[in-house]
């Protein structure tokens, strides 16, 4: 992880535990480390390449790193939502619906 | 915050006080889902509309029927725009939705309904699937250019897609909502009462889910499909 990339030891560690376990919760203590204006780079550095990439109509960009899948149980998707300038916005748990 | 610079203007959900049943000649008809076995069929007749459709060329014309309406109640039309790749009966989704808000004495009408050949869903990968937002207030480019295709006029549109990228059975855009609109988008994979939850949304304006999993409006996540539960406080709101 880039040196300055605030979240410190905790945010790596929490990013190494996902990218093992790709499991969702795990994702969730990750993403919510993750310092607002974090750059693009930086956070697919931490999380790895995501599934989906959606340019968003603000300029942004949304990146899925979990589906909604009921079949397998899981019932909400994830993503990281980028801001215009690219820099890391928030986190967002989508329902099924 | 996401800009407006790609949202059509504002339009209000249509809930009307009083129904009527002498509709003019000039109106769409209506009438409630459950009166007929009305089903859209995918992208049958050709009709090009030319400057209204940003992404396609609209393959069907309204299709219309007789209009009774439920006197004294409120009533709230949906149009159906069915999307390549979608095999979804919205007739089936819309009755459902009118059963279930019978519970408020609102009458759920569907008005017309179109197939619409358009290549929007393949603005962003992957294609044929709708890049769906991750927060309503951040929609894809894929859902604006889709939602800037409205001709339902004051019904809300319901744009049935094959699939979303993250899985979603449905989504919806409320008016008061940033960027505003007001429709409902259902998936293939849509449970029975995904359409009647999506409305819920617009009609409510409000985003949020009600945490008793018996409720109509709980999250997808935790809801009982099928037991659907209306309060009436929530009635009070639509």
């Amino acid at each position: 992880v880039r040196e300055g990339l605030s979240g410190g030891d905790e945010l790596e560690t929490a990013a190494a535990r996902w990218s093992a376990t790709r499991s969702p919760a795990d994702l969730v203590q990750a993403a919510h480390l993750i310092a607002p204006g974090t750059e693009r780079p930086d956070v697919r550095e931490l999380l790895g390449d995501p599934l989906v990439v959606s340019e968003l109509a603000d300029g942004g960009e949304a990146w899925l790193y979990v589906r909604a899948d009921p079949g397998a149980g899981q019932l909400e998707s994830m993503s990281v939502t980028f801001d215009a300038s690219g820099g890391f916005a928030r986190f967002d748990r989508k329902p099924l619906d | 915050v996401a800009t407006q610079e790609h949202a059509p203007a504002y339009r209000a959900p249509t809930v009307e006080r009083e129904s009527r049943a002498d509709l003019g000649a000039d109106r769409p008809s209506r009438q409630s889902a459950t009166a007929s076995a009305f089903a859209l069929a995918p992208h049958a007749s050709a009709k090009d509309r030319g400057a209204d459709d940003p992404a396609g060329s609209i393959t069907s014309a309204p299709l219309v029927t007789a209009a009774p309406l439920t006197s004294g109640g409120k009533s709230v039309d949906i149009y159906p725009i069915s999307l390549p790749g979608s095999s979804r009966n919205a007739a089936t989704d819309i009755a459902r939705a009118n059963a279930i808000w019978a519970q408020c004495s609102l009458s759920v009408n569907m008005v017309g309904g179109e197939s619409w050949q358009t290549n929007v869903m393949d603005l962003l990968d992957p294609k044929g699937v709708l890049n769906e937002y991750p927060n309503p207030t951040s929609p894809t480019v894929e859902e604006t250019t889709m939602l800037a295709y409205h001709p339902s006029g004051s019904a809300i549109p319901a744009y049935f897609v094959p699939s979303m990228s993250a899985g979603s059975r449905g989504e919806s855009f409320g008016p008061s909502w940033t960027p505003s609109y007001s429709a409902i988008v259902i998936s293939d994979a849509a449970a029975s009462d995904s359409l009647a939850h999506e409305l819920g949304h617009v009609l409510m304006d409000d985003i949020s889910h009600h945490p008793d999993p018996d409720n109509l409006m709980a999250s997808g996540s935790i809801r009982n499909v099928g037991v659907d539960k209306i309060t009436p406080t929530q009635c009070a709101k639509v």
